[in-house]
């Protein structure tokens, strides 16, 4: 569903911005707009027996580009020694780092990337996550779809949340995620199940779960790690371990989409 | 997007594909191979109808007819393989991501067919040519130089029957969307389907010429065999249909050739690519 709201969206915005050449996205120059406008959605299409060459000259007639810098491109996205290769013996990373390099014909204001990451092993993830980054250093605007919410806090500015259609909570990164934090805390194990009583009276705990050898408890920001370390040391209890940690992105879309 | 933009954008495509290649470079040398086999049979069995067939004007009807098998069965699957190529790897809708709009995705497909139907003919013109010039003629025929208009006549719906079998092609292509499906259905109905309709429903139930019109029969008139004996006895035998105009041949044929871009420019415009 994802996926096929951001293409709806994708295709809005371009129709919106074909009606006015003062588009907000793409300046006055764009001839027709969806060039202007670099998408990589689903899984890349191009032809298996073409080369990288070939296929990025190809996109470049598409979007009218009369002398794109395929040598840079090539390079930018690590396949220049594989440019001679058909595109059907690349593997998965490749074919979406070649997806980026027809993306970036043009040199479009606007990146629209629908899971860019989908389906890479991990090399491939930081290869492809490397060079998204590398494109937004440039100034560029990234739309970036993606479930993987780990990726999205690791290289997005700004975050939207969507649910049904409707946008839950949007707004730079840092302010989607709560001051909350996650504490690890772990004791040796005669005095485990004491600690969890403890500190679940804490003022600011609001939740413990055991796991193992460890304690997980949710913290409001009013919760000092080290005034907290030094009362359960008066209470008796000495930690083995004390972690904070912020909340993850993960964990606010799990609250957030629950309400 | 100007014709010759969307011509340069499908030869990008196709041009280095190894079938598209296969079935072009078939085309050339079968064309090629066909009209030296017939010379040859004609020489070896001495027959009067073959050196008949190579001298002007005859031959240009001859190796029209000759090519119209390779336009029914090659230039046919060529036109299957420019749109299901495309289906098969979903990259008419990558096309217009990257910025090309539906109709210029189908307008392109029809560019190719129309550059694909002129290089046959040329392919024609040029076998014709080189058939008057090189083989062996008897005497009494000479070797004139071949008169430039009757291969412009023959030309035309030489050029009208290669469009239409791409046309038609495309069409199977772009409706049943899978390169075996397509071809399997296309050769049927070329060869066998509407032979069968045309001519069970002709003897047993219509019996006018209405029938005629089919696009299959229709492309095939374009370029009859030429030895109207042959053709008069058929006629004679069954005494139900008049055969059709030279003018009813190429009008339908051109109707038929509307109707066809008009529904591919539909379907491409209206599928989920």
């Amino acid at each position: 569903m994802e996926r096929r709201r951001c293409l709806q969206f994708y295709w809005t915005l371009c129709e919106q911005v074909a009606g006015d050449s003062r588009g907000l996205l793409v300046p006055p120059r764009a001839t027709t707009p969806r060039t202007r406008i670099g998408a990589l959605l689903e899984t890349p299409n191009f032809y298996p027996y073409l080369n990288a060459d070939q296929n990025l000259s190809l996109v470049a007639s598409i979007k009218r580009v009369k002398t794109p810098d395929i040598d840079t491109l090539l390079s930018r996205v690590q396949l220049k020694d594989r440019r001679k290769s058909p595109f059907h013996t690349y593997s998965l990373g490749m074919k979406q780092r070649l997806a980026l390099a027809a993306c970036l014909i043009g040199d479009p204001d606007v990146l629209i990337l629908d899971e860019p990451t989908n389906g890479l092993d991990p090399v491939g993830m930081i290869e492809v996550r490397g060079i998204i980054e590398s494109i937004a250093r440039q100034g560029k605007t990234i739309l970036l779809a993606s479930h993987m919410l780990d990726e999205v806090e690791k290289i997005c500015s700004h975050v939207g949340i969507l649910k049904n259609g409707r946008v839950l909570a949007s707004g730079p990164v840092g302010s989607i995620l709560s001051d909350d934090r996650t504490l690890n805390l772990a004791t040796v194990e005669p005095a485990m199940e004491a600690l969890g009583r403890l500190v679940s009276g804490y003022l600011g705990i609001t939740r413990g779960t055991r796991s193992g050898d460890h304690w997980t408890f949710e913290a409001d920001k009013s919760v000092d790690p080290g005034s907290l370390n030094r009362w359960i040391f008066e209470q008796g209890i000495t930690l083995t371990h004390l972690a904070v940690k912020p909340r993850s992105l993960e964990r606010e879309f799990l609250e957030i989409t629950s309400r | 997007m100007n014709p010759l933009h969307l011509l340069a954008l499908e030869w990008k495509r196709f041009a280095p594909n190894a079938t598209i290649r296969l079935v072009v470079a078939l085309y050339l040398v079968v064309f090629g191979l066909v009209t030296y086999a017939a010379r040859l049979i004609g020489n070896t069995l001495a027959m009067t109808p073959a050196d008949y067939l190579f001298v002007p004007p005859v031959l240009w009807e001859f190796i029209a007819y000759a090519g119209s098998w390779l336009n029914f069965s090659l230039l046919g699957l060529c036109g299957i393989f420019l749109i299901t190529t495309d289906w098969t790897h979903r990259t008419l809708r990558q096309s217009v991501i990257f910025g090309m709009k539906r109709g210029e995705v189908a307008s392109a497909k029809i560019v190719s067919a129309v550059s694909l139907a002129l290089a046959a003919t040329l392919a024609y013109l040029i076998v014709c040519i080189v058939a008057a010039w090189l083989i062996d003629l008897p005497a009494d025929a000479g070797r004139a130089l071949p008169d430039f208009q009757d291969g412009l006549r023959a030309a035309g719906p030489f050029f009208l029957q290669a469009l239409g079998c791409v046309l038609l092609g495309l069409l199977f292509g772009a409706f049943i969307r899978q390169t075996a499906l397509a071809t399997l259905a296309y050769l049927a109905y070329i060869f066998v389907l509407e032979s069968l309709l045309r001519w069970i429903v002709l003897l047993t139930v219509v019996k006018t010429r209405a029938m005629l019109f089919l696009p299959d029969s229709l492309f095939e008139s374009l370029t009859p065999f030429p030895t109207p004996a042959l053709a008069d006895r058929v006629g004679r035998a069954y005494q139900i249909v008049a055969p059709l105009q030279s003018n009813e041949v190429i009008l339908g044929s051109a109707v038929w050739i509307v109707v066809a871009v008009v529904m591919i420019h539909w379907k491409i415009r209206r599928s989920d690519l």
